[in-house]
């Protein structure tokens, strides 16, 4: 017999009585008032956690200062920016900022991606893996630079729920830099993924970071 | 899984004796249990979230075998594989055989429980392959031949300096380097593991049902490395840990993070479905994921005890634990430690060679307020402290329980025990009696009242 | 509250019997004081805790079994102990699941009350007369306090004593080792945690220590004295029938 049907029979020996039904999904009652304050605020409280988890935020009044804002990030230091997000990979070339492609990733200093989603409650980016979102884009440059759209922040993980259904590939949540407090509780950043964060938040509609196809 | 638990007795009675451990080890609790305090109380729904999670474990445990069948078609309608083993050895000779098809060399591990229960490193370093443990203390546990001794803080037990000292050695910081400098030098150490590795094997935290999804939670970045680099991953899992849908990470992501670290979600979660896709410039080739019994069905099976497969591992109730405290991690003498260890290590196991175990605890239920799925771990060590008295090395105590049973359902008995007693009273002292000496080591003796009550009743 | 439990027992407890009789005699004195005349039932032992703690609950149920013969009779069981209180109302119906004797545990289980929370859930009485002009740390035994969750009770009580100062311990929550079984069976372990509460008590500076258990206090109070601390250790029932 084989080991998975030896187990599967192990286990129908061991079930013979049933278990409760399944709740419904969904956010519970009791959670109302609480989702409702965090859902009108959401865009704030998803600057504030960031601003917990020291990530640094720009907040743009317009889309077009995004250029000149994520080009001073890098700080002329080398630079790969996803394939997602072309149209600023190609200004943030025109301006000096040396951009590197994805066969020097290892070697970047900054990342440049932007963010499916963002959950306000965590301060949570959400990126799903796709052709022009490769997972590491943002994770092995020591800087991560998200550009997000503020009508991509959700309130919370059931809102995320409801977004990813139908959603098949890998999806990252990332809240912050990489840290460990392995070595006597003391915080220690940047361990593996990166130590510095930043997120660019655009105001309104269709920010560069675009929806999840 | 290599229990000597027998044993927790001498080791903690060492572990005792060793100040700068219990400082360390309650800095850690203190610190991760102050923060959970205070985000669970964050939620206003945060009982009603542990309810849910309750009913969902029940649900799923109950349907075991549909959710796992659903997983594994899932698993493989995205293009990966799903192993099944029924013991450590399959579970670790399978990982191997995995790697050994995939003609890999090199294998970079992200923390994981299930795989240091099966003993994977060991299975896989006999095979020829080298084997790098990634997460920062796992990292440090194996550079120093150590055991890890905290759920989610492996080196709990360890100084900074004891650190530093490791990591001159291995990786030429200097001897009195501060933590940021240390973390940066095991940064770029193992980044090249990272590079350079065929496979990468991680455990899991939760398995959805419904996508066939690993969701890995985590705060270094490592478990991303080893998912997104080798061309290879493989993912170790106990059948416990399957889930039915993927809503169900808004109900237990938040009681996990919230009760293990304090955070409001850890700096990673990980959501991996399959391999990557034609057109992905990253991800995995191959997919697989290892599905473990290694008496968990036998656990299922025990209507005791099942319930202790609810756990997700946060390691809340050893923050709590005043005896794991005291104890430290190592005396349990097992990969889980602390009250829930003092129950799943025993339960997995079938208890042979694991007499103490259970009785490592006051009973005090700290452990059941905390956990965030409210498993009820003293009534789980009162069923199994009643199989280890089954033994046969509990005749003696066998004997004194029959005979302490008998005189206290007959009054009259009762009565002339008492007597019995107050004339014992002024020699008891120098009776050979153990549990007598073992409390007067450091303890006066209570004296017996002149009179019990009940004669002054009686009168 | 009106409706007054009508036969009102008192459960000794095999602890205060063999090695506290006085605390039986002052529990019934605040139960005098608030109006009550309880019976003593003939016969009684020990609930079996130790017995199903140990991991025998074959013979805590035979004792189980005693027990609720001779209480059965009574409208309100109350007993000196947080501890005892606890393994009749949250652990015989499971002992005795299955059997006969299983719908008497339940009732029984119903009405078996620790002191101070009978007093003050079930009676509604806050104050008790007591007079107890001292400084006063109280440590609630972990059934009072997570089982019961009746430390509350006792500190609502012992504030309405005259003249009592009662002061908080840093970690009133923190178990003091003791876990019957568990302080001989570890040893090193039980001492290192009573070790810390001895020194919790110390740093108050109370002149007694009282809590609502006599394991405990056994327990601390043999602490204390090994460590030459002049601490006394009293039942909270010895407080409340203070003068």
């Amino acid at each position: 017999m084989s080991s998975r049907q030896a187990i599967l029979d192990a286990i129908r020996r061991a079930t013979g009585a049933r278990g409760p039904e399944l709740v419904p999904p969904g956010p519970p009652p009791e959670a109302a008032e609480y989702r409702h304050a965090l859902a009108r605020d959401r865009v704030d409280v998803f600057v504030r956690r960031l601003e917990e988890l020291g990530v640094y935020v720009h907040r743009l009044e317009a889309a077009d200062g995004l250029v000149a804002v994520v080009a001073r990030l890098c700080e002329g230091r080398r630079t790969y920016v996803e394939p997602a997000l072309q149209k600023l990979r190609e200004a943030l070339a025109e301006v000096g900022v040396p951009v590197v492609g994805w066969e020097d990733l290892a070697e970047a200093e900054v990342g440049v991606t932007g963010a499916d989603y963002a959950v306000a409650e965590s301060g949570t980016l959400v990126l799903l893996a796709r052709p022009d979102r490769p997972r590491s884009g943002s994770l092995l440059p020591p800087v991560h630079v998200a550009v997000v759209g503020e009508d991509r922040v959700l309130a919370d993980l059931f809102d995320l729920v409801e977004h990813l259904r139908g959603t098949s590939g890998t999806v990252v949540l990332a809240s912050g830099p990489s840290r460990s407090a392995d070595i006597e509780m003391s915080l220690a950043v940047g361990v593996h993924g990166p130590g510095v964060v930043h997120v660019v938040l655009l105001p309104g509609q269709e920010g560069a970071a675009g929806p999840a196809k | 899984m290599t229990p000597t638990a027998a044993a927790f007795r001498d080791r903690s009675a060492r572990a005792v004796q060793d100040p700068a451990l219990r400082e360390a080890i309650r800095r850690v609790t203190g610190h991760l249990g102050g923060r959970r305090a205070q985000v669970t109380a964050e939620l206003p729904h945060f009982d009603t979230l542990r309810e849910r999670a309750k009913h969902i474990k029940q649900h799923t445990l109950a349907h075991l075998d549909r959710y796992l069948e659903q997983l594994e078609h899932q698993v493989r309608a995205r293009g990966g594989h799903v192993h099944w083993a029924r013991d450590a050895e399959e579970a670790a000779a399978c990982v191997v055989r995995i790697c050994q098809q995939g003609q890999a060399k090199r294998v970079a591990k992200s923390k994981s429980m299930v795989t240091e229960e099966v003993e994977l490193n060991r299975a896989l370093e006999e095979a020829g392959m080298e084997v790098v443990e990634t997460d920062l203390g796992e990292f440090v546990v194996q550079i120093s031949g150590d055991r890890p001794s905290h759920l989610i803080a492996p080196i709990i037990h360890k100084r900074r300096e004891e650190v530093a000292e490791l990591f001159s050695r291995h990786l030429g910081t200097p001897p009195d380097a501060p933590v940021p400098v240390l973390t940066a030098a095991a940064r770029a150490h193992l980044r090249q593991t990272f590079l350079r590795a065929d496979v990468g094997i991680t455990g899991a935290n939760f398995l959805v049902a419904e996508t066939g999804t690993v969701v890995l939670v985590e705060n270094e970045g490592n478990a991303r490395m080893v998912t997104s680099l080798p061309r290879i991953y493989v993912a170790v899992a106990g059948i416990e840990k399957v889930i039915p849908r993927l809503s169900d990470l808004a109900v237990f992501l938040p009681l996990l993070v919230r009760s293990a670290t304090g955070q409001r979600l850890s700096a990673y979660v990980s959501l991996l479905s399959g391999p990557r896709g034609p057109a992905e410039q990253d991800g995995p080739d191959g997919f697989h994921l290892v599905l473990v019994d290694n008496g968990r069905t036998g656990v299922l099976a025990d209507p005791q005890l099942r319930e202790a497969l609810e756990c997700v591992r946060c390691s809340a109730c050893l923050n709590v634990c005043p005896v794991y405290e005291r104890a430290g991690g190592h005396a349990y003498g097992s990969v889980y430690s602390g009250p829930i260890g003092a129950v799943v290590t025993p339960a997995l196991t079938g208890g042979g060679g694991l007499l103490d175990l259970p009785f490592a605890s006051t009973l005090c239920g700290a452990c059941r307020e905390v956990c965030p799925l409210r498993i009820d771990i003293p009534r789980m060590l009162v069923a199994l402290r009643m199989r280890a008295q089954q033994a046969p090395q509990a005749r003696w105590e066998r004997g004194v329980a029959g005979l302490a049973a008998w005189v206290l359902c007959h009054p009259t008995a009762y009565r002339w025990a008492s007597l019995v007693a107050r004339g014992l009273q002024p020699v008891v002292r120098f009776l050979p009696i153990r549990p007598l000496r073992a409390w007067a080591r450091g303890r006066e003796l209570p004296r017996l009242s002149r009179r019990p009550f009940h004669r002054t009743v009686a009168r | 509250m009106e409706l007054r439990p009508a036969r009102v027992a008192l459960f000794v407890t095999c602890l205060v019997d063999q090695f506290a009789p006085e605390v039986a005699a002052c529990t019934l004195r605040v139960l005098k004081r608030v109006g009550l005349r309880p019976a003593v039932p003939e016969g009684q032992t020990c609930c079996g805790q130790p017995l199903l703690n140990d991991g025998f609950p074959r013979q805590a149920a035979a004792v189980a079994r005693r027990f609720l013969r001779t209480f059965e009779p009574f409208d309100a069981i109350v007993t000196p102990s947080g501890s005892c209180a606890s393994t009749v109302r949250e652990f015989y119906p499971q002992l005795l699941a299955g059997s006969p004797e299983h719908a008497q545990a339940e009732a029984v289980a119903g009405r078996m009350y620790e002191l101070s929370e009978f007093l003050v859930r079930v009676l509604g009485v806050e104050e008790v007369g007591a007079r107890f002009p001292h400084r006063v740390a109280f440590h609630p035994s972990c059934h009072q306090l997570r089982a019961l969750r009746a430390a509350d009770c006792t500190r609502t009580l012992l504030r309405r004593v005259e003249g009592l100062e009662l002061v908080d311990l840093h970690h009133p929550e923190a178990c003091c080792g003791f876990g019957g079984v568990f302080s001989v069976k570890f040893p090193e372990v039980s001492e290192a945690m009573l070790h810390d509460k001895v020194e919790d008590v110390r740093r108050t500076a109370a002149e007694v220590l009282a809590s609502a258990d006599l394991g405990c206090l056994l327990h601390l109070r043999a602490g204390l004295r090994r460590r030459g601390e002049p601490v006394r250790c009293l039942h909270v029932a010895e407080v409340l029938a203070a003068p």
